[in-house]
């Protein structure tokens, strides 16, 4: 309980080398941490800055990453080049083969310039190649770390560890282990998010006392890990963390693997219908530079078409749409895996490149499931969790990127924790302000076209007046909120239908909004604000009592101030 | 429009104390029956209720209970030159319109452009009377045994509470125009993108007091406050 000098991050890499203010765990015996940690930089045998394996080299001069780092260079040669006497006398072959040259040895020096270390419960990462930059990254500030491998890394048996820090400020950046052999990086992922695990665990499980979520159960049972903490307790350090035994084995849980069938999912869903039109829009800006003759096929007289050829063609263009969004879907979510392994939530996915994304379990604080339209049309759903620190928009939160409903519910319920609590509908005045809002733009459409006396708009404003109809009547049947005692959940939207669930734990404030509408009609808008995904999920237009019990009982103590007042009950 | 009774270095309660409003003379005796108190500012804060929290604001049948303690009264003050400053931003371009319109054109515009300027000064003189003390009668603040409670919004109206555990930062910010009126601002930052806040327009002292004791007071929680 001693009070930390600096609650805003700071990363300081002029940092003493015995256990500086940078760690949160006051309860550890610090001065050992030295030691202890230089432990888990022994990933190379040694405690000191460790290269990368120099086969990056060959990725980095081939990709386009080392072209941009070798522009400064390249510019500076062909000056030379023009000043000593022009091109012509070096003639295109060595021209090409000093480009080369010179792209291999600014990777190669750039490998050299980049080292990374583990020292004093911080990773420091230094690199540039003309201009030096270090970076300190305090253990216990990585929230995750994720390892890519793709193609060109797998022919080399590479992999690229993309470390994400809570960075004050600048939300979360990234900062990059390019060029590991794939074992080490696994085995440096594993040391460092264990590093900071006790603390993280052991803080979370202080704050919140009772609230602890069902999917930490097995931290209760023996764990592999026991034996190696009673070596260290007879030490005296029994809270010393990160420097499990490397070998030890983690029990693996497999909470889901995706079946081929589910990628069958993929056109239904927008996001995955926008691969192949991206794709299409990418290839348009070529198609200008193609010859001609190429496309003498398609020198047709559209006039020519009967209507049955331009269904046919539509029909054409959506099958194409669909087998489009089925290849992306399977680029992107190859095999996902998903287990829990010791206290990491570990997804895999990707062909040609794959993800590996590590998560802490204690981090996670709830899950949304989302239902798009035809999604909902044949029960499927995509699973995210809320990980304290991590947007929704990254996908890092994945917890099942598309699958049948039933099976996104059930990984929700092993890996994160089991909701069964119906869901309180929301009262008749939420139907009406949602009818109202989703009618009223087809109405302001119509009038308009009215006034203007033009018919296209006021057919167009009809048929949005009757489209908001059904919209408004379904965005109301999604409002709900309901609770259980350690969780609760919210749920809205029509054209994507979200269901939150949240640990009470999550919640870092309350908001409660009530319009003079509102309150005439008796609802309020109660908002829980989460330090997780998009920060605030809201009940919208609840009953105003049911809106304070849900915000008054979920959170601690201090919540209950938002208690209905008595008086008030209706 | 200063509060007069904000002297030096006194204890909390003086400066936290009545803000005497419109209605509302302050009762410094019962605290609440709440919780053992933690800060002095807890402690002090029944003294700024008294009736205020049943006067003509009261939340009605609807919203949770209403934070008890008022911002400043100088706030008035402020949000009159804001008023005004905002108002002359649309005024005087109105007004340049109107003397540009040529007699030539249409009569509705010509009518239209001499009578709007005066509409909308009528308007905005109604405004810069009214809404200044109508925000200072709605907007409230309160730190709570645990928390951090606020209420805001004239129209559509807003109460956040925010637990003390859960803060991550608190910043005190004072703009030229708070400065003139010795007013601060202090913003409380949660882990949340969207779980930030502001108290504004407290007397300048209070701010940094409260600031100060909201720091703290999280600083005593040992854990990341996510």
């Amino acid at each position: 309980m001693q009070p930390e000098p600096n609650r805003p991050i700071e990363v300081d890499p002029n940092q003493p080398t015995q256990g500086g203010p940078e760690s949160n765990d006051s309860t550890q015996g610090r001065p050992d941490s030295g030691e202890g940690d230089v432990a888990v930089a022994g990933v190379e045998g040694e405690p000191g800055p460790a290269r990368t394996s120099p086969k990056v080299i060959a990725i980095h001069a081939l990709t386009i990453r080392g072209l941009r780092e070798a522009i400064p260079g390249l510019v500076a040669a062909f000056a030379w080049l023009q000043v000593s006497g022009g091109v012509r006398s070096f003639g295109i072959v060595g021209i090409l083969l000093a480009a080369a040259a010179a792209l291999v040895g600014l990777a190669a020096l750039s490998w050299y310039r980049f080292t990374y270390q583990v020292a004093n419960r911080q990773l420091i990462i230094s690199q540039g190649i003309f201009s030096r930059r270090v970076r300190t990254i305090p253990v216990d500030r990585i929230r995750a770390i994720d390892s890519q491998v793709n193609p060109l890394h797998r022919v080399l048996g590479l992999a690229r560890l993309k470390i994400e820090a809570a960075a004050a400020g600048t939300g979360n950046e990234e900062a990059e282990i390019d060029g590991l052999p794939t074992e080490t990086a696994a085995v440096l992922r594993g040391d460092l998010l264990r590093a900071r695990r006790r603390p993280a665990a052991s803080a979370a499980s202080s704050a919140t006392g009772a609230d602890r979520d069902g999917s930490r159960t097995t931290e209760a049972g023996p764990r592999p890990a026991g034996g190696f903490d009673a070596h260290r307790r007879s030490d005296g350090h029994p809270d010393e963390a990160g420097t499990e035994l490397l070998d030890e084995p983690l029990e693996e849980v497999e909470y889901s693997r995706s079946r081929l069938s589910w990628l069958l999912y993929a056109p239904l869903v927008g996001s995955y219908l926008a691969i192949p039109l991206a794709g299409l829009v990418f290839l348009s800006q070529f198609v200008d530079d193609l010859p001609d003759s190429w496309f003498s096929w398609a020198n047709v007289d559209p006039s020519t078409f009967s209507a049955a050829d331009f269904v046919l063609a539509g029909l054409g263009l959506v099958g194409l749409l669909a087998i489009g969004a089925v290849i992306g879907a399977v680029f992107l979510n190859w095999r996902f895996l998903l287990v829990k392994r010791g206290e990491l939530m570990v997804s895999e996915r990707g062909l040609l490149t794959r993800r590996t994304v590590s998560v802490e379990i204690p981090r996670i604080r709830g899950y949304t499931l989302s239902e798009g339209l035809g999604m909902r049309l044949v029960r499927a759903a995509r699973l995210t969790a809320l990980i304290t620190g991590v947007s929704t928009a990254n996908s890092r939160s994945q917890l099942l990127p598309l699958g049948p409903r039933r099976e996104a519910v059930d990984v929700a319920e092993r890996a994160v924790r089991r909701f069964d609590s119906p869901l309180r509908r929301h009262p008749p005045a939420a139907l009406r302000r949602r009818l109202v809002r989703a009618v009223l733009p087809g109405a302001a459409v119509l009038v308009t076209g009215l006034i203007l006396g033009v018919v296209a708009v006021i057919i167009v404003g009809v048929a949005l007046t009757i489209l908001g109809i059904p919209l408004g009547i379904d965005r109301y049947r999604s409002l709900g909120h309901g609770s259980d005692g350690e969780s609760f959940a919210v749920r809205s939207g029509s054209l994507v239908r979200q269901t939150t669930v949240m640990q009470r734990r999550a919640v870092v404030g309350w908001k409660v909004q009530q319009s003079l509408f509102q309150k005439r009609a008796g609802v309020s808008t109660v908002t829980a604000l989460v330090g997780a995904g998009t920060g605030a999920y809201s009940a919208l237009d609840a009953d105003s009592a049911d809106a304070l019990n849900l915000a008054a009982s979920n959170g601690g103590r201090w919540a209950r101030e938002l208690r209905p007042q008595p008086e008030a009950h209706r | 429009m200063a509060d007069p009774q904000a002297p030096g270095p006194v204890s909390v309660q003086n400066v936290t104390g009545p803000h005497s409003g419109p209605h509302g003379t302050a009762d410094p005796a019962e605290p609440m029956g709440s919780e053992p108190p933690q800060s002095e500012l807890t402690a002090s804060g029944p003294t700024a209720s008294g009736p205020t929290a049943s006067g003509l604001t009261a939340s009605g049948a609807d919203g949770p209970r209403e934070p008890q303690w008022r911002v400043a009264s100088s706030a008035i003050g402020l949000w009159t030159v804001q008023e005004i400053i905002g108002a002359l931003f649309l005024l005087i371009p109105a007004m340049a319109a109107s003397l540009f319109v040529p007699d030539a054109a249409p009569r509705w515009l010509v009518v239209t452009s001499d009578i709007l300027p005066w509409a909308l000064a009528a308007f905005f003189l109604a405004e810069v009377v009214v809404l200044p003390r109508y925000k200072y009668a709605v907007h409230r603040w309160e730190v709570t045994p645990d928390g951090i409670y606020t209420l805001t919004g004239w129209l559509s109206r807003t109460w956040i509470l925010v637990p003390i555990s859960r803060i991550q930062t608190v910043d005190v910010t004072r703009g030229p125009l708070q400065r003139m009126f010795g007013l601060a601002t202090v913003s409380v930052r949660t882990a949340s993108a969207q779980g930030s806040v502001e108290i504004e327009q407290l007397e300048a002292y209070t701010a940094a007091q409260v600031a100060d004791d909201l720091s703290k007071r999280a600083n005593l929680y040992d854990d990341d406050a996510t």
